[in-house]
């Protein structure tokens, strides 16, 4: 599953830190996520999507779909 | 590559540290202190039932620090519990051949059964420690 979350993360200019912070999570945890090695959980991506204020479906997309615009 | 500027760790990283350091002082001291009284005034062959229990003692600290290394595990987020798992799993694996391999060496009148279990025990938790370290640096 590919994600958008370090293009939507650098355009709010927060670090990894900020965002494990808003999500109580690890900063390693995000980096996981934005590299791809870790799939989140569905708690996880909705609390991603809450944080981020955008719909789920705009920021994961199976590897072969682009994502939904913003 | 993370940028140095990212590595700064997030309050939920800061809080785990701090519980598990805070948590596994207690369990450690108590082990010192029970395995430093074995070594300083050795018991020999255990004979009666305090015997037994003096050298049984410094499975409290071991199981304090389990239930803390649980507890740990019951605290970290999703990704963080994986990889404490897959690390546990390896070194659980090390462990299993290691054990099936002095076994046979035992079954073949080959080797001191007691530090073949040491060592397995040694190496066991060494290769969960480099693996959740391994696991750990690349996630940086």
């Amino acid at each position: 599953m590919k994600n958008r979350l370090r293009e939507l993360r650098a355009v709010r200019r927060w670090s990894q830190a900020d965002l494990a912070d808003r999500l109580d999570v690890s900063r390693q945890t995000i980096n996981a996520i934005e590299t791809g090695r870790h799939d989140p959980s569905l708690p996880l991506a909705f609390k991603i999507a809450a944080v981020l204020e955008l719909p789920i479906e705009s920021l994961f997309h199976p590897d072969e779909q682009s994502p939904t615009p913003e | 590559m993370v940028p140095p500027s990212e590595l700064r760790l997030s309050a939920s990283d800061r809080r785990r540290n701090r519980e598990i350091m805070h948590r596994s002082i207690p369990p450690l001291a108590l082990l010192l202190v029970t395995q430093g009284s074995l070594i300083v005034a050795d018991p020999g062959r255990p004979s009666d039932a305090s015997h037994v229990a003096w050298a049984l003692s410094p499975m409290i600290a071991i199981l304090w620090l389990a239930w803390v290394q649980f507890q740990s595990l019951r605290r970290a987020d999703e990704f963080q519990r994986v990889m404490q798992l897959e690390s546990l799993a390896i070194g659980f694996g090390a462990m299993a051949i290691l054990g099936l391999g002095f076994g046979l060496l035992d079954g073949a009148g080959i080797g001191d059964s007691r530090q073949s279990l040491q060592l397995t025990l040694g190496i066991g938790i060494l290769a969960w420690v480099v693996a959740l370290g391994a696991k750990s640096r690349s996630g940086k």
